[in-house]
């Protein structure tokens, strides 16, 4: 959250059921002025079914959803401030580009020179103006989602709803979209929250992130946080790639099985808990003897070259899996078949609880 | 090759016997309404338009395509707005097939059954018979035609724009006509197409529980009771003209607008999937 005071959207408790499913559990989140807010999560993770129930289009079984502090209740979508942009983009068929994006500010009944001046302004901003008279079925997927970006901007909402808003474009086109609306949201001054299944996308869009899995809401934190320091297995595993070695805290370290005793920062977890010991894989390094720093010794499986980095897959003994070792070219020279240590500082090794 | 050949050559025979069965009839039908004989229908006597001038000066014609008419406008009315209704809501609120059935099921229970239970149905209830009686049978199969007609409209049908709609701060009865309507109206518009053709036309329910009243096909059939005359010949003629326009209207509306124009396949496949939706 921005630290200058309150938050536009509060989110206290918020659970959902629909029959026996929990697509919602107890999820309690802050989202600031100005935020760029990603919920992000596999699919089912409930973060669609939270950003429906901002919108109105949900009713949460309990909880409360607050906009500038006041409960929005079970408001109709017509009563709140905030617009939401649809993942199929939901474009009027019927209708041309201008009217599509007038039609929410017409429904404000503003005079003509005025819904014109609003509707002229948002087209110039997203670039539609030369085709304002198409159809939605004579636009290439890019410009649909412009005129739905559009539509729902238009409307000047306190927060903006974004639902997997870059999905149906092609990859290229998405990275090119991602900065196109970080940069909109910097121009309109608006609060986003985008929902999305795709961790490269909230990564390099969102200010802030909330991991979602099984309806509950595992860390809210910074990209760069959510990927130094994340406090859960799923997170860990979710953002980014990291490799896991189940142990038992002991004093000083972690005990991993059949390996014997690592040294690791164990703040906060008692001696004997099951914990994953996680160490990222440039955080790690490959060498042919055991050195100072904590070591697992294995047997190298294969060394690819992925353009910049070299990745070096090792078999760690005690049947632990594959552990992977990234670092620059020329700084490994471990060869497939042969036997090595992987390696890592006690301070890059991170330590989350194991149910 | 030459065997690929005869048989396509066979096949086009074929197709031209299949043609002349469907279309000589008709063809006969619409030279003759233009015969200028006397009762001899059968030799060509010189062109005339004496028939369709006779038939227009037919009171009890008249009437009868006026009582028709005024059945067939009423029940197209009753027939889409509550079929549209019911097709919403099926597609919308039930998964049942069953449910689904027993909306289609008056297209395919027989005229005939149909007649006998309005009729012993309309005498329970003491109804008298007359136009009234007529509409309230008409309306039974056309709620059921629309209701299958908009429904084949709204499969893929995508519900967001409706969210769309009201997110943007229109409420749901003006994104009813906004937004859902206009989407769904080809498929409403040959809706009303096809249900006030078939109504026109209907003859056995109407037979049944007409009582006093005269639709246009009682007429006919009444007329064709005391000998064909050419009348009834310029008769069937316009009937056929104005049924042609009315399914080439459904056809066209129900063609996306703005759309490439479709191929001839494209047509006929909607014309099927429109026409015949049991």
């Amino acid at each position: 959250m921005s630290d200058d005071g309150a938050p536009v959207i509060r989110i206290e408790g918020a659970t959902k059921r629909f029959g026996d499913v929990v697509a919602l559990d107890d999820v309690s989140i802050d989202i600031g002025e100005n935020e760029f807010f990603a919920l992000l999560g596999p699919s089912g993770c409930g973060k669609t079914t939270l950003l429906r129930s901002i919108g109105g289009f949900e009713q949460l079984s309990s909880g409360r959803i607050l906009l500038d502090g006041v409960d929005l209740g079970h408001a109709r979508p017509y009563d709140r401030p905030v617009n939401m942009m649809f993942q199929s983009y939901a474009l009027f068929p019927h209708m041309t580009v201008r009217d599509n994006v007038a039609y929410g500010v017409k429904a404000e009944k503003l005079d003509k020179e005025e819904v014109a001046a609003r509707v002229d302004g948002v087209l110039r901003t997203v670039d539609l103006e030369p085709l304002a008279d198409r159809r939605p079925h004579q636009l290439s997927g890019g410009q649909r989602q412009r005129v739905a970006l559009a539509r729902a901007i238009v409307k000047r909402p306190r927060v903006l709803l974004l639902d997997e808003p870059l999905a149906a474009l092609d990859r290229k086109l998405r990275q090119e979209m991602q900065i196109e609306l970080k940069r909109l949201q910097h121009e309109v001054g608006l609060t986003f929250i985008v929902v999305t299944h795709d961790q490269e996308e909230a990564m390099s869009m969102a200010d802030r992130i909330a991991v979602l899995h099984a309806g509950r809401v595992l860390q809210v934190a910074t990209p760069q946080e959510l990927y130094a320091r994340p406090t859960d297995h799923f997170v860990a595993a979710f953002i980014g790639k990291m490799n896991f070695l189940p142990g038992r805290v002991v004093t000083g370290g972690v005990d991993v099985d059949r390996v014997g005793v690592v040294g690791a920062s164990v703040n906060g977890h008692l001696e004997g808990a099951d914990v994953w010991l996680a160490v990222r894989p440039e955080n790690a390094r490959v060498s042919s003897d055991e050195g100072t720093d904590p070591s697992v010794g294995g047997v190298v499986e294969a060394v690819a070259f992925v353009g910049a980095q070299v990745h070096t897959h090792v078999a760690l003994d005690g049947g632990h899996g594959t552990f992977v070792v990234t670092s620059p070219p020329g700084a490994t020279t471990a060869s497939a078949g042969t036997r090595a240590y992987v390696s890592w500082s006690p301070d890059a090794a991170l330590v989350l609880s194991r149910p | 090759m030459a065997e690929r050949r005869r048989t396509s050559a066979w096949l086009r025979v074929f197709m031209g016997v299949v043609f002349v069965f469907l279309y000589l009839p008709l063809i006969v039908l619409v030279a003759l309404s233009f015969n200028d004989a006397q009762r001899s229908v059968v030799s060509w006597q010189g062109f005339s338009v004496r028939w369709y001038g006779e038939m227009v000066r037919d009171e009890a014609i008249l009437g009868a395509v006026g009582t028709t008419l005024t059945i067939a406008v009423v029940v197209t009315v009753i027939a889409v707005v509550v079929g549209t209704l019911l097709a919403l809501g099926l597609e919308r609120y039930t998964r049942s097939s069953v449910l689904d059935g027993a909306v289609y099921f008056p297209i395919l229970v027989p005229d005939i059954v149909l007649g006998i239970a309005l009729l012993s149905f309309y005498s329970i209830i003491h109804l008298s018979l007359g136009i009234r009686s007529i509409v309230i049978a008409h309306s039974v199969w056309g709620i059921a035609f629309a209701a299958a007609i908009v429904r084949t409209r709204l499969r893929g049908f995508d519900r967001s724009i409706e969210e769309a709609s009201l997110d943007l701060g229109v409420k749901e009865i003006p994104t009813f006509f906004r937004i859902t309507l206009p989407v769904i109206w080809p498929g409403v518009l040959a809706a009303a197409l096809v249900v006030f053709t078939l109504s026109i036309d209907e003859f056995v329910i109407a037979y049944f529980t007409a009582g006093q009243t005269v639709t246009f096909p009682i007429q006919v059939y009444s007329m064709i009771r005391f000998g064909v005359t050419p009348v009834i010949n310029a008769v069937a003629t316009v009937m056929l003209a104005f049924s042609m326009l009315l399914i080439v209207g459904a056809l066209l509306v129900s063609r996306p607008r703005n759309a490439p124009a479709p191929t001839e396949d494209e047509v006929e496949a909607e014309a099927e999937e429109e026409l015949m939706p049991a």
